[in-house]
């Protein structure tokens, strides 16, 4: 029993991790109609920054800041970044084909990667937390509190999300804009704003996912790839349009890893994600959640 | 060049094979060779998949993969209890093969991300088994070690200068392969289906078809390179396969420019070359350094390699995504003075004679009976020529009792989208040899009807076509019942001529196939050539004839209005389904349009004509049909349906403006 | 983010092969009448891949600017797979080296080492898998074995845990590569034969997992838990046994250093945790070993003078003191003088064995709740500890087999 909990935490945590990771490309993807592949090293860049605010110098060596002022500087830079990539890796490619956006988002990709590799070393680090080795016992099975907090953190920034694309003017413009872009424009929805906006947010939530992650090993270049990996299962999953969906798709993905990989082919857990991915698609490829058909993607 | 292709790639064989015989200075520079040569059969594998097909994968590495194991697993179990390089090698495309149906079957229904997120989770699945499947792998660690050595009739490839002969080989396989497809209708109805899927379906592209065959092929091109690699080096790890590899074949593929074949092979080159001229001092001067002091770190040129790479990736795509072969064609066009290079269609290089000259002494084109798909047009009726007289008398006065026999008919067809019903219950048939109008304001369903009838959209009812049900959801069996459909926006394909355009909706489709091509080439050659000349023939009748070589993207509106029109000409259609082809024509093209689609009625040509022009529709039509915001108002004579009191209130009273 | 560009003339690295002659022994004499030798290391640095470490470039860098003249020091990138060293192997040899430093994985050396045999140059392997050995079916006399034998090691971490310890039930946890593989089958051997000793479960991980509590919580019962594992999943793995009460000793190999040096273990994680290096050299009391560590503080912008960098350096040096003391850089002479020299580096003193392992200590490790480190016990390894092999005294006759031309 105590095993069976533990297990269903661990998937959640990863499911957590790997919805943050789809809803931050799903952001994107509404603005502008583009998966993101670099949302997998943005995480990893997330876990760096923090790394660098944090510890020795801090950041230009204005000094290391604590813990969570650490995180939410970390945050703002990231959203920093998003609205730089944005500018520089897709305004210039605008109403070209989505092809060729996605390709440069791979560009994207391996200089990130490579930058961090040149900037940070190759050898792993650490990121701290403030939760670092509590636990808190749940059937008799200990639960890491970092887990705990990445499951919360993940549901109030997805309801936060949910919300702001209800309940704002950013919200109906960004699905205006997701519906059809030059209409949107045409009636004064600042699309240019808008998918900065997008991006930003997008590459914040991937700081946020990073941030949470990292404190659970160590930091190294390969830490956001397989989340992404996984968040696109989920988004997959998901049907790759409501939030809510990519939500269920994540912890989903999460559970068939760790629970259902935790007792049956251990061995071969790694792929059970993509199996049930691939299955979806050509099953179900409106997704699990969606009612009737939707346009492929 | 392009004419040429078979003497370009004997020129590039020969070329590599002397540098091979006299420039190579040592092992580790054969080995970087061999490395591009490997690099370029998998990329060029993926240049059929991405390139000319247009699918986006990640799969061209797990492939490999499969490819390699596959066969080191066949040949060291002795499958078939022989051990040879042959038997694993067929093995392994064997396998790679059904893998990749299976697959692209599986992912029929996704394209764009689902398709490339589909292609990373299989290729993250198959490198998980790999890892932990040690008992198909044989693996000590992460090497599998002890792979059979390749060897052919005895003679082993067991040093890098032989195993270049392996490779070269390979290469020219592969790329007299992608002359062939490209020389053949395979390429044009890839490249058809990828960039307009839905009008290739409806002249009758297999798109499906094409699609699974082409992943296929590319994926065991891949897979054939994972076997050759793993038989020469006889050894293999996983990580050879990894994402690197994937990311890296993508970046080969973009560097050089995923319009060519040649683009492959000189990306490849490129990413295997020039980080070891960075490596070895500035542009390969030994004893050259070029440092960059980062982050307190001294770091050489070669350092940089993946920002190198990731920013010429994106540098690439924003300013000349036509990639290396790309700008040398443009400087190329640039030194001779060519604005536009030359875009003559593999056929008229052949043939060496342009179309124009070709109509003159032009003789009939072969009977074509056999492998006809039934109901289609040509059993019965003469093709269509520039020539041909009137087969059919007069406009014929219409049928109110309904005596000419129904060819299509309707059946309480439904569309919904949403919460809209944008069509409701439409019944309506379509009679032998009529033109039917159909008319209704913006946004009553006309189009959707259209798109219903052929397959583009899902819809519920049934539609019967001279007596034989057909299946919602599949345009190609519409289309093989003789029905053919234009659309209001003109659809062309901006990469093809407006001959390969054409081309497109042949109604013989025989040898058409991938297999055709690269096997019984002359006999398809010659079907080409008949098709060719029908093609010809058909932009002749709508005076299209002296651009039939153009790209259509060069063509004005009015057109490629006539393009679509030349093209269900060439269909030889027995029911043409038309949207709004009067649209954005002034009135002498509009006039021009009159006469050929009364020539096509002459022809036997039944028609469903949506449209907005009144007088046009009047003049051409026998009966009209009145839809209104899903619901047929009201069906009949010409001269009389509009009198009805309510397609008056629907039609002329409430959206004048658009008359 | 200090760009500084310079352009400078380095000595000449690159000679087209054959074009000079660089030939075996006839090199230009550097300082004190020793021939120049000709060294190149086969790795990869920062910025050449994501997998890529530091530390062996630095290294060997460091050792190559104290020399001066007496070597000519260069690096060619060899990616970690297999294949990719073989064209950097070849690459290296078509620049006619007289000694080569190599390749980081030892699936890299295993799968490419007959044509490292057939050079005749000699080779010094920066991974010490036991088929590479002299006599084993992956080795020659011309290999030689920089790190103590892996599975050497991971026999004594397996004797220590039965030992030392007294564990009579033992966890097991295998990263599912070579390191893991060849780790844990050396260790179960050791616990099979023991008395007493049960092993209560196996598990394996990925090199890039982020969540182990599978495995950690089929680690229950144990005494103590050994583990062949990678930096990233030990960090996860320490907290995991930690945070679902396991709290035993955890053996690990070489990558617990860099795992807590990392800061992802502390606490009663680190207490538990061992870890075994060839060397530590910055708790040495050496003043040596301390000047070194500064060095190569000063010039390695921050990343730890771990085992790993010592090894590179000391073989770079070892491989001029070599040539110095055979007057000649002729393979068979070095090869020869190198099996029967000795010679006090900064990660160990090395002395070949007969079956050309040149280091036989390594330290086991441990630390407190801050993550300082302190060297437990010292591992000490008989000459030819691999049993069976049968000493050889002579060194055949190999000559560099010049590359076959075109044909």
């Amino acid at each position: 029993m105590s095993t069976f909990v533990a297990l269903t935490a661990s998937g959640l945590a990863a499911g957590a991790i790997a919805a943050l990771a789809a809803v931050g490309f799903l952001l994107t993807y509404k603005a502008t109609g583009v998966v993101n592949f670099a949302q997998g090293d943005l995480i990893t860049l997330g876990a760096y920054i923090a790394i660098w605010v944090t510890q020795k110098e801090g950041m230009f060596g204005l000094g290391a800041l604590d813990l969570v002022p650490g995180y939410i500087v970390t945050v703002l830079i990231m959203f920093a970044i998003g609205m730089v990539l944005e500018r520089l890796a897709y305004a210039p490619l605008r109403g070209r084909s989505i092809h060729v956006i996605v390709i440069t988002t791979l560009g994207a990709a391996l200089v990130l990667r490579a930058f961090i590799g040149l900037w940070q070393g190759t050898t792993p680090k650490f990121l701290d937390s403030p939760l670092r080795g509590e636990v808190v016992g749940i059937a008799g099975a200990n639960i890491s509190q970092q887990r705990v907090l990445i499951v919360v953190v993940t549901i109030v920034v997805v309801s936060a999300t949910i919300a702001l694309f209800a309940f704002t003017q950013f919200g109906r413009q960004l699905r205006a804009t997701a519906n059809d872009r030059d209409t949107a424009k045409l009636c004064g929805v600042p699309v240019n704003w808008l998918s900065m906006l997008a991006f930003g947010l997008s590459a914040a939530l991937a700081g946020v996912a990073g941030i949470l992650l990292a404190p659970l090993g160590s930091v190294d270049l390969t830490l956001g790839f397989n989340f992404m990996l996984l968040g696109f299962a989920a988004a997959v999953l998901g049907g790759f349009g409501s939030i809510g969906g990519v939500v269920v798709g994540g912890v989903a993905i999460g559970l068939v890893e760790h629970l259902f990989g935790g007792y049956v082919g251990r061995d071969f857990k790694a792929m059970y994600p993509f199996i049930l991915m691939l299955l979806i698609i050509a099953l179900r490829p409106q997704g699990l959640f969606t009612r009737g058909s939707v346009q492929r993607l | 060049m392009r004419g040429q292709p078979y003497l370009w790639l004997g020129l590039f064989l020969l070329g590599v094979a002397l540098y091979r015989q006299y420039g190579v200075t040592g092992l580790g520079d054969q080995d970087l060779i061999n490395t591009w040569l490997y690099y370029s059969v998998i990329v060029v594998g993926f240049y059929l998949v991405f390139g000319v097909s247009g699918q986006f994968a990640f799969s061209q590495a797990a492939f490999a993969a499969i490819g390699g194991y596959t066969s080191a697993w066949a040949t060291r179990i002795a499958l078939f209890g022989v051990d040879s390089f042959w038997m694993g090698l067929v093995v392994g495309i064997v396998v790679t093969a059904v893998i990749a149906v299976v697959f692209s079957l599986l992912m029929r229904r996704a394209s764009h991300f689902y398709f490339a997120i589909g292609t990373l989770g299989l290729s993250e699945i198959v490198l998980v088994l790999l890892r932990r499947w040690t008992e198909f792998t044989n693996a000590s660690g992460d090497t599998t070690a002890g792979i059979r050595r390749a060897s052919i009739f005895g003679f082993p490839f067991d040093d890098s200068y032989r195993q270049f002969w392996l490779w070269l080989s390979a290469l020219a396989v592969v790329l007299l392969l992608t002359i062939w497809l490209a020389r053949s209708p395979v390429q044009r109805e890839a490249m058809a289906g990828r960039d307009q899927e839905v009008v290739a379906a409806t002249v009758g592209v297999p798109t499906l078809r094409v699609r699974v065959a082409m992943f296929v092929l590319g994926s065991v091109i891949a897979g054939v390179a994972g076997t050759i690699f793993v038989h020469t080096k006889t050894f293999a790890t996983p990580e050879s396969f990894g994402i690197d590899l994937g990311l890296g074949i993508f970046v080969m593929l973009i560097l050089g420019g995923l319009e060519s074949r040649w683009g492959p092979i000189v990306g490849a080159a490129f990413y295997v070359f020039v980080p070891q001229w960075l490596q070895g001092g500035v542009l390969g001067i030994p004893g050259v350094e070029f440092t960059v002091d980062a982050f307190g770190q001294e770091h050489r040129l070669g350092d940089f390699r993946d920002i190198f790479f990731g920013s010429l990736l994106v540098i690439t795509m924003i300013a000349f995504p036509e990639g290396l072969v790309g700008i040398g064609r443009r400087v190329k066009s640039l030194l001779l003075g060519r604005v536009h290079p030359a875009q003559r269609t593999w056929l008229s290089d052949l043939f060496g004679i342009t179309p124009r000259k070709k109509e003159r002494d032009r003789q009939p084109p072969p009977p074509r009976d056999d492998g006809r798909p039934p109901g289609s047009v040509g059993a019965e009726h003469p093709p269509v020529t520039g020539s041909s007289a009137p087969t059919v008398e007069g406009n014929r006065a219409p049928d109110p009792d309904g005596a000419a026999p129904a060819v299509l008919v309707a059946d309480d067809i439904r569309v919904q989208f949403g919460g809209v019903r944008a069509v409701d219950g439409v019944s309506l048939s379509v009679l032998e040899d009529e033109i039917l109008g159909l008319v209704g304001p913006n946004g009553s369903g006309k189009t959707t009807f259209l798109n219903a009838l052929t397959g583009v959209v899902p819809a519920s009812g049934s539609v019967e076509v001279h007596g034989a049900g057909v299946p919602f959801g599949k345009p190609w069996r519409v289309r093989r019942l003789g029905v053919v459909r234009t659309f209001q926006a003109p659809q062309t394909y901006i990469h093809l001529t407006c001959l390969e355009d054409v081309l497109l909706s042949a109604p013989d489709r025989t040898l058409s196939g991938m297999t055709a091509a690269c096997s019984v080439r002359p006999a398809m050659i010659s079907r080409e050539r008949a098709r060719w000349d029908d093609a010809a023939a058909a932009l002749e009748q709508v005076g299209l004839g002296d651009v039939a070589e153009d790209p259509t993207a060069r063509l004005s509106y009015g057109q490629r209005r006539l393009l679509e029109l030349a093209r269900a000409i060439n269909a030889q259609p027995r029911i043409l389904l038309l949207d709004e082809p009067s649209a954005g024509l002034d009135a002498s093209e509009t006039e021009q349009l009159a006469e050929h689609l009364r020539n096509l009625q002459r022809e036997g040509v039944s028609m469903l004509l949506v449209d907005h022009k009144l007088d046009f529709i009047t003049s051409l039509c026998d009966r009209i049909a009145v839809l209104e915001l899903g619901q047929l108002v009201a069906v009949g004579a010409a001269d009389t349906v509009f009198e009805d009191q309510r397609v008056v209130d629907a039609y002329l009273g409430v959206d004048e403006e658009d008359l | 983010m200090r760009l500084k560009r310079s352009v400078c003339a380095l000595l000449a690295v690159g000679v087209a092969a054959g074009a000079t002659a660089v030939g075996a022994g006839t090199a230009g004499a550097g300082g004190g009448g020793a021939p120049t030798v000709k060294i190149i290391l086969l790795a990869e640095t920062t910025g050449e891949s994501p997998a890529a470490v530091p530390y062996y470039a630095n290294g060997a860098q460091l050792a190559a600017d104290e020399l001066g003249s007496r070597v000519e020091y260069s690096r060619i990138a060899a990616p970690l797979t297999p294949a990719a060293a073989e064209t950097a192997l070849n690459q290296a040899l078509d620049e006619d080296p007289d000694a080569i430093i190599g390749f980081p994985a030892s699936s890299q050396t295993i799968a490419i080492s007959q044509r490292i045999v057939d050079s005749g140059i000699p080779f010094f392997s920066l991974s010490s898998g036991e088929q590479l050995v002299k006599n084993g079916p992956n080795g020659g006399d011309n290999i030689f074995l920089i790190r103590p034998v892996d599975t050497n090691v991971a026999t004594k971490e397996a004797e220590y845990v039965v030992d030392d310890l007294d564990a009579k039930r033992i966890g097991m946890l295998c990263v599912d590569n070579a390191t893991g593989v060849n780790g844990c089958n050396a260790a179960r051997e050791v616990f099979d034969a023991a008395r007493g000793v049960e092993i209560v479960a196996e598990r394996t991980n990925s090199t890039t997992a982020t969540d182990l509590t599978e495995q950690a919580r089929a680690m229950d019962g144990a005494d103590a838990i050994i583990d062949f594992n990678f930096p990233n999943p030990i960090g996860v793995f320490a907290q995991q046994l930690i945070d679902n009460g396991i709290d035993v000793p955890h053996v690990d190999g070489a990558s617990a250093g860099i795992a807590v040096a990392s800061g992802a273990v502390t606490g009663d994680a680190a207490v538990n945790l061992r870890g075994v290096d060839d060397c530590v050299p910055t708790v040495s009391k050496s003043r040596k070993v301390r000047n070194w560590v500064s060095d190569y503080e000063g010039v390695s912008g921050g990343e730890p003078p771990i085992y790993s960098a010592a090894q590179a350096y000391d073989m770079v040096k070892l491989i001029a003191a070599a040539a110095r003391q055979a007057e000649s850089v002729a393979p068979r002479r070095l090869i020869r003088t190198i099996a029967g020299m000795t010679y006090n580096g900064i990660c160990a003193r090395y002395q070949s064995d007969d079956l050309n392992v040149l280091q036989h200590t390594a330290d086991l490790t441990r630390w407190n709740a801050e993550g300082e480190i302190r060297v437990a016990k010292r591992f000490r390894f008989a000459p030819n500890e691999l049993a069976g092999v049968v000493p050889e005294t002579t060194i055949p006759p190999t000559t560099v087999a010049p590359a076959p031309p075109p044909s």
